[in-house]
């Protein structure tokens, strides 16, 4: 029989990799889609005054009310100030080691206040109250909140465009450095280092690629956010140049190898076509050379966003994490996996927060994928 | 003048002896066929015309090289600029992956200083002298590497013409085309030496009997025997060379 056992030791490995894969990716789906239908507050009722004439609001109002940057007068309401009453703040009106009938009696008479908002569990709900009617408004909340605060009670925030911007941010400003100094570090190796200093120079590279990146990170919260905070004179220096610079440093290894060996696949016909015809060194790498590895360069460039995208714990260090929508680079930033390094710990498995960090995970992983099937296809093929 | 001459010529790569003591001469508007078994030095000897040599490691030469009387080896000659003196064709097509027309007007734009419309003229012109015009000529924008094999390496000879060298080299231009496509090649080399110096190394022994003036032969690095092409199929003075053009070795 031909392979034997070792032809099926490695079918077993193969199909077991498979299946591992193929599960990690449906368990992903399955605990992330959740967060599209659920809604964050189901356990919860609310109500008002019974002289409140509202008698409806969106998850937004209420956040806007609880937070005091809106008042009841905003919605229609009495012009009376907001009360707000939930179980993450009554420890506010009751002195600590209460009795459940007395933390009762203390939610009955604030209820009495005209400007209340009640955020309560059923059975705790007092009775002469108006109900509440809070809309969530399900992936709408999730795609097109610009705020991100999951954990705010009663009713979290759970926009993914913070999130979103600052990874885009860190992976701009990383492609900036890795791209062309990727392009001119592997033109350097193959055009113009001395063949004696290649291998010395070519191990320290690979050595580079190699640094844990919680190294990289520690480096850069200890030389780099100093450097940038002095540099641009700011409060704090954890930003998002400060990720996407080491980001695109980090990655530098990777995109020069893959453009260094492009560069040298390069037929040496071709090459010597060029010089032939009276092309200068620089005319032939300019002229032939760049145009000729454009699709690898296309390829290089998204398998470094992907590095930079997926990236975790150098942004987790020294990006500020900071949830909300920076308008320019020198803002803090969170982006999407160092999100999901910092919470999903204190998430309860199964609660909304849980589901919706599942749900990042899943837009990780389509970013992701789509990063990787567009370099598939701007490969290169000739030759 | 002579249009190339060598005065014992020697090349070494590191310590190995690739050339030893070549001397010989080329009038103008000749067609010069460098002949000889693999590794006798007919390559090195053709890249020595245009300076492709200088970038192998440990490359040496000893004696002169002559193209129009000037000595292309003296430290004043920039390699850049002999090599638009100096065409050259390889032994396989090497279209640039751009367009029929970028690969034509490559040379011209290295230098800079020709405006669109006279690269327009030098395009048609060099595509004409390579005879590839009219089959080309209402796909100028489609990529080069579209064409057959045949017709890419007359496009390799166009843009090596557009550049208006006075000695065209080639180095067994036909070694991957069909025969159809090199009796083309062959034609052409006839016509063009009304124009140009031409040397071309070639494996083939009636390729070299047909198309050339002079005939070359080199065997270990040493120029066995040289002359007119006619004296040199029906009369050779060498007893190598009988060896060699009656297919006994090599």
């Amino acid at each position: 029989m031909r392979g034997g056992v070792g032809k099926r030791i490695l079918q077993a490995a193969a199909l077991t990799t498979f299946l591992v894969l193929f599960g990690l990716t449906g368990f992903l789906f399955r605990e992330g889609l959740p967060a599209l239908y659920k809604s964050p507050y189901e356990e919860l009722r609310f109500a008002v005054h019974p002289e409140n004439p509202i008698s409806q609001l969106d998850a937004g109002q209420v956040r806007a009310l609880v937070r005091r940057e809106k008042k009841w007068k905003d919605f229609g309401g009495p012009d009376t100030a907001v009360v707000a009453v939930h179980l993450a703040n009554i420890d506010r009106y009751v002195t600590a080691g209460a009795s459940l009938h007395q933390i009762q009696s203390t939610i009955d008479s604030l209820a009495r206040l005209r400007g209340v908002l009640l955020a309560l569990p059923p059975n705790l709900l007092p009775k002469h109250t108006k109900p509440l009617v809070v809309h969530w408004k399900g992936w709408k909340e999730i795609f097109f909140s610009t705020q991100w605060s999951p954990t705010y009670e009663p009713v979290p925030a759970v926009g993914f465009l913070p999130l979103l911007m600052g990874s885009l941010w860190v992976s701009v400003i990383g492609l900036l450095v890795v791209v062309p100094l990727g392009i001119a570090m592997a033109v350097y190796a193959v055009e113009f280092l001395p063949k004696t200093l290649y291998y010395p120079v070519k191990i320290l590279w690979e050595l580079m690629a190699g640094l844990p990146s919680v190294i990289i990170g520690f480096w850069g919260l200890v030389v780099v956010v100093p450097w940038i905070q002095k540099v641009f004179k700011l409060s704090a220096g954890e930003t998002a140049l400060t990720a996407g610079l080491l980001l695109g440093w980090m990655t530098l290894p990777l995109m020069a190898s893959l453009v260094e060996e492009a560069l040298r696949a390069i037929p040496r016909l071709l090459e010597e076509s060029s010089y032939g015809l009276g092309a200068t060194q620089w005319q032939t790498i300019l002229r032939l050379k760049l145009p000729y590895i454009l699709p690898s360069i296309a390829t290089a460039t998204l398998l470094a966003a992907g590095r930079i995208l997926g990236e975790t714990m150098v942004v987790l260090m020294v990006s500020g994490n900071s949830p909300v929508i920076a308008w320019t680079p020198l803002k803090p930033v969170r982006a999407l996996p160092a999100t999901l390094a910092a919470e999903l710990g204190e998430a309860p498995v199964g609660s909304y927060h849980y589901h919706t960090l599942f749900l990042l995970g899943v837009v990780l992983f389509l970013l992701t994928l789509l990063l990787n099937v567009s370099a598939y296809l701007v490969r290169p093929r000739h030759a | 003048m002579y249009k190339v001459e060598a005065r014992s010529v020697s090349v070494w790569y590191g310590s190995y002896k690739a050339l030893d003591d070549v001397s010989l001469s080329l009038e103008r508007n000749q067609v010069l066929a460098l002949i000889g078994p693999s590794g006798c030095g007919k390559s090195t000897f053709l890249r020595l015309l245009n300076r492709m040599n200088d970038y192998i490691e440990g490359f040496r030469m000893e004696g002169k090289l002559l193209i129009d009387g000037e000595d292309i080896y003296s430290p004043e000659v920039d390699p850049v600029h002999l090599r638009r003196r100096v065409g050259m064709v390889f032994q396989k097509p090497t279209p640039f992956p751009f367009s029929i027309y970028e690969n034509v007007a490559y040379g011209l734009r290295l230098q800079n200083r020709l405006k669109e419309s006279q690269i327009r003229e030098r395009v048609e012109q060099a595509l004409r002298q390579a005879a590839l015009w009219d089959e080309v000529k209402d796909n100028l924008k489609k990529s080069a590497l579209a064409l057959s094999g045949g017709q890419q390496q007359r496009l390799c000879i166009a843009r090596a013409l557009a550049v208006r060298p006075s000695l065209l080299l080639m180095d067994e231009p036909t070694s991957a085309l069909d025969p159809i496509s090199t009796a083309k090649i062959e034609e052409l080399i006839h016509e063009l030496r009304q124009n140009y110096t031409i040397v071309i190394v070639t494996h083939n022994m009636q390729q070299a009997a047909r198309v050339s003036d002079m005939t070359a032969f080199f065997y270990m690095g040493r120029l066995i025997e040289y002359g007119r092409t006619k004296d040199f199929f029906t009369n050779p003075k060498h007893p190598e060379t009988l060896r060699y053009i009656t297919g006994r070795f090599g």
